[in-house]
């Protein structure tokens, strides 16, 4: 399959990204933990469309099956488009809803992504 | 805003004072290195560098030992004894990222090779003021403002 963003992930779709414990860091001007913008620099960035996988009657601890620790980052499919990144659906053999967001993510953009990501689990710190 | 102005120069003021008032002391404790970041840095390094492709649970590119030198090779030139120690997050571009987030400063260094560097900065006291995202490859010049804010404010 060519990859080509077709439109089959919709604007509202929710994109679900383990985040290792290590990629999480502590902001103290925002007074949060977050994610590291070095979680998005991944130029073809994988993902799994939480829309999709509520579909097909699972939800959000999907991606978490087999990596404890791991924490995950929800981030709307509509905000990559609007980066001018493509939002491919490119399903795997054990994974019908994964996803990936071409293109190079400069400081800037991997910056937007980690602002306008939300959790959809955070690990406490150990 | 006058009030930042008129802050800052009473702090470079204030700094000025000092040493004028003990330079030999002043110029121990800023000449001492402080080695602790460099043990916490190179911990961390040593455990990305190791890290195989796909460390991630993705298709993460392996960390190089000459990332990790050069990284270590620029803190060495900015990194002063009262420089907060960075955050060592390893890339999913395959490298490293240097970044703190206090004292009103952000400030990414994003490594993936020798002379392959990014940098990202942001003053939260000067809101109106657009990040600074550039492409450094040569010239890391614009590295000072964003160390000097991290150690003396």
């Amino acid at each position: 399959m060519p990859d080509v963003d077709d439109g089959s992930i919709a604007d509202d779709h929710n994109l679900l990204r383990r985040v290792r414990p290590d990629q999480i860091v502590d902001d103290a001007n925002l007074g949060i933990r977050r994610p590291s913008s070095a979680v998005f620099k991944d130029p073809e960035l994988s993902a799994d469309s939480e829309n999709i996988l509520l579909q097909s009657g699972s939800d959000w601890r999907f991606p978490l099956q087999g990596h404890a620790g791991y924490s995950l980052a929800r981030f709307r499919a509509g905000t990559a488009r609007q980066l001018g990144l493509p939002v491919i659906h490119k399903p795997l053999q054990d994974n019908g809803a994964h996803v990936e967001v071409h293109g190079r993510k400069a400081q800037g953009i991997a910056n937007t992504l980690v602002t306008a990501s939300w959790w959809a689990h955070l690990e406490p710190k150990k | 805003m006058p009030e930042l102005a008129m802050s800052l120069d009473e702090s470079v003021g204030a700094t000025s004072q000092r040493v004028s008032n003990f330079p030999n002391f002043m110029r121990a404790f800023d000449a001492e290195p402080e080695r602790t970041w460099q043990l916490e840095v190179q911990n961390h390094l040593l455990k990305y560098v190791k890290l195989q492709r796909g460390w991630d649970t993705y298709n993460a590119q392996p960390i190089g030992w000459d990332t990790g030198f050069f990284a270590l090779s620029i803190l060495n030139d900015f990194m002063r004894p009262r420089t907060p120690i960075p955050q060592v997050v390893p890339s999913a571009a395959g490298g490293v990222q240097l970044e703190w987030h206090q004292k009103g400063v952000d400030l990414e260094l994003h490594i993936t090779g020798p002379y392959q560097c990014e940098l990202w900065f942001k003053d939260h006291q000067t809101p109106n003021q657009p990040p600074i995202s550039l492409e450094l490859t040569d010239d890391y010049s614009a590295l000072r403002r964003p160390f000097d804010l991290l150690t003396s404010r």
